[in-house]
């Protein structure tokens, strides 16, 4: 078991943060944190990383109890960049993880290179900018190449080309079978990364977004309603009934050119095809509308 | 040991760090530089003191014979009269070797004057010197004669020991504690306030460790004080001092009796007991920023704590101050008033305080 979270309470000045987390990863995944502003989101990874206690419930990492230290050598926790020291360099930080984690050297340009931050790894810290640190800070996360990679908020000010530099790295590390954790605001970059969405509200994780969530879903105008309805119930075909001769399907239950034939086979006439794919920004906004 | 190299690199690479060990060299330079300007004006501060005493003795003996033609047999006022002479005699001739070089002389004949005007004291005439002062310069100028140590200005001195007495004696009188306060104060607490902390509590370390690698930082940093402190006193003073010596004898007060040791012996005694404070008032203000995570609010409880507990000195016993860590926040009273006491009874009860506080404070890292 990657992650395993039982019952995860955490109360502060009497009001519960937490509300009872479940969550259990088995398999190597990219899983995004979404919720609006006080959801919960950092509470839960920090409660994770021991950084705050809880009030009821168990965490794992990797089969080991969240509170040993040790665990530290395989999960890597991206925190914000109030963590980094302005009077060292880039390369002091990644030097120190280095020697507490028993690390080569030899790592520190490699990690470098792969973020593009050679160029500025040895100057001091307080004269980088927002990127520059968000790339100190992945790579001070990704340098013991973790099994577990827990980040809070990874892409906040990032520029297009390190958000697509960022992205890029994550993809690979999940390839090679890291599990990855994060928080976003940043619902197209999520998009981007991963189909698996924990959506946090008030506490609590309301839905894990799955794969159909990300199915293209397609509106259909027809002559007769009715006729196409009854034609798709006839075949057990999940649909979605909009509004007088409209309905809509997503494409996992039927392929476009199967519906068309079965239209055409009882002679209802297509008059219009539109199609769209339900993204965790669509989904984010049916789940919180009015929240924030 | 990895995780301290990594706390000495943050401490080397602070700007607080440089600012306050160049504000170390500027102020010793500056206090030299003070000495140097001031050498022309001992000697006429001498002449002056003396002009003032003279000036003193006449007026009194003035008022004593006017008193005397209405009162021609009062025995006491007739002996008044004659001490005044006497003092009239001795100011003149020290007027006269004022600029000799012949210290013993003159050392010999202020005491010569001293005495006269303790005499003077007791028999009811008014003189601007208390006994104690009188005292006091009567047995340091004795054991100047005896030592034949040629005697230096107490605070203008630009001969070596008395340059690092002068110094060492701010030292010793909180300086030093300042000193750590201001550089190490915020050492646990600045990483909560900047949440710094949760790095290092996110890699597989110890976090004892934490507590023990800041610690002995804080200890180099004080050390790392101590020595720009001396090697630059000593450096100005070799290249534009004079040599004096160690076996310079410094007053001190022992039940009452004046009693002398040597400037080495001062030195010792206060680096000792002021290193022995700065290591408990080191773990004291870590165990304080890790309790309130907040520096401001660390530097005023701690600053309350040591104030009080420096305070406890003045109610108690002899026997209490063998229990008592406070006491050498102000070292220099503590050597210089040994009274029924002796200076190194505190350090027990510091030692003993520091390794308390060193283990609660490495428990209640490890509980969070």
């Amino acid at each position: 078991m990657i992650i395993s979270i039982q019952n995860l309470k955490k109360q502060y000045k009497k009001e519960w943060v937490l509300k009872g987390i479940h969550i259990e990863v088995k398999t190597p995944t990219i899983i995004a944190l979404v919720g609006p502003n006080g959801s919960g989101k950092t509470t839960l990874l920090n409660c994770m990383t021991n950084l705050l206690g809880f009030s009821e419930g168990d965490i794992y990492l990797l089969g080991k109890k969240h509170t040993n230290p040790s665990i530290f050598k395989e999960v890597s926790y991206l925190q914000d960049n109030r963590i980094l020291y302005g009077n060292l360099t880039g390369y002091d930080h990644l030097k120190f993880i280095c020697d507490v984690q028993h690390i080569p050297h030899n790592q520190i340009k490699q990690v470098a290179e792969k973020i593009g931050m050679t160029s500025y790894l040895k100057k001091r810290v307080r004269n980088y900018s927002l990127g520059m640190k968000q790339h100190l800070l992945l790579a001070m996360s990704i340098i013991n190449k973790p099994k577990l990679l827990l980040m809070d908020e990874p892409l906040t000010g990032l520029d297009p080309s390190s958000a697509i530099t960022i992205r890029n790295v994550l993809l690979e590390l999940h390839h090679q079978g890291t599990t990855i954790m994060l928080s976003s605001h940043n619902l197209d970059e999520i998009d981007r990364l991963t189909n698996t969405i924990y959506f946090m509200k008030s506490g609590l994780i309301m839905e894990e977004s799955l794969a159909e969530l990300h199915q293209k879903q397609y509106i259909v105008t027809v002559n007769d309603g009715e006729k196409a309805m009854r034609i798709l119930k006839e075949h057990a075909i999940p649909y979605r009934f909009i509004q007088t001769n409209q309905l809509s399907f997503v494409e996992m239950d039927l392929k476009l050119p199967h519906f068309i034939q079965k239209m055409t086979e009882h002679e209802v006439c297509i008059e219009d095809i539109d199609s769209y794919k339900t993204g965790a920004e669509q989904r984010y906004q049916e789940l919180f509308e009015g929240v924030e | 040991m990895t995780y301290v190299t990594f706390e000495l690199k943050k401490m080397m690479f602070d700007k607080k760090f440089h600012l306050f060990m160049l504000l170390c060299i500027l102020f010793v330079i500056g206090m030299f530089i003070r000495n140097v300007i001031f050498q022309p004006y001992i000697e006429k501060e001498e002449q002056e003191i003396l002009a003032k005493h003279t000036e003193t003795v006449r007026s009194n003996e003035e008022s004593i014979q006017n008193t005397l033609h209405a009162e021609p047999n009062n025995e006491k006022l007739q002996h008044l009269l004659s001490i005044s002479e006497q003092l009239l005699i001795t100011l003149t001739e020290l007027r006269n070797i004022q600029n000799s070089k012949d210290w013993r002389t003159k050392l010999t004949l202020e005491n010569e004057f001293l005495f006269a005007v303790k005499d003077y004291k007791k028999a009811e005439g008014d003189f601007p010197l208390s006994l104690i002062d009188i005292e006091q310069r009567i047995a340091t100028n004795e054991k100047l004669i005896t030592d034949d140590i040629k005697p230096q200005h107490p605070t203008f001195s630009v001969a070596m020991p008395n340059f690092l007495k002068l110094l060492t004696s701010l030292l010793f009188q909180f300086g030093a504690i300042l000193f750590v306060i201001v550089i190490t104060g915020d050492i646990l607490s600045s990483e909560y306030e900047q949440r710094s902390i949760q790095l290092l509590f996110t890699q597989p370390i110890n976090k004892k460790n934490i507590i023990t690698s800041k610690y002995l930082v804080s200890l180099f940093v004080y050390i790392a004080m101590l020595f720009i402190f001396f090697a630059t006193a000593i450096l100005v003073n070799v290249l534009f001092g004079k040599k004096g010596t160690f076996q310079y004898p410094v007053l001190i007060e022992n039940n009452g009796d004046i009693e002398f040791i040597s400037i080495a012996d001062y030195l010792f005694q206060g680096i000792i007991v002021t290193s022995a404070t700065v290591f408990m008032v080191i773990i004291l203000s870590m165990f304080l920023g890790l309790i309130l995570k907040h520096t401001l609010k660390t530097v005023i409880v701690l600053t309350i704590i040591l104030f009080i507990g420096y305070s406890l000195t003045w109610v108690s016993s002899n026997f209490l101050l063998w229990f008592h860590p406070f006491q050498y926040v102000l070292a220099n009273e503590r050597i210089v008033y040994q009274n029924d006491t002796v200076w190194y009874q505190g350090i027990f009860s510091i030692f003993l305080s520091t390794a308390l506080l060193f283990w609660i404070t490495k428990r209640k890292i490890s509980s969070k």
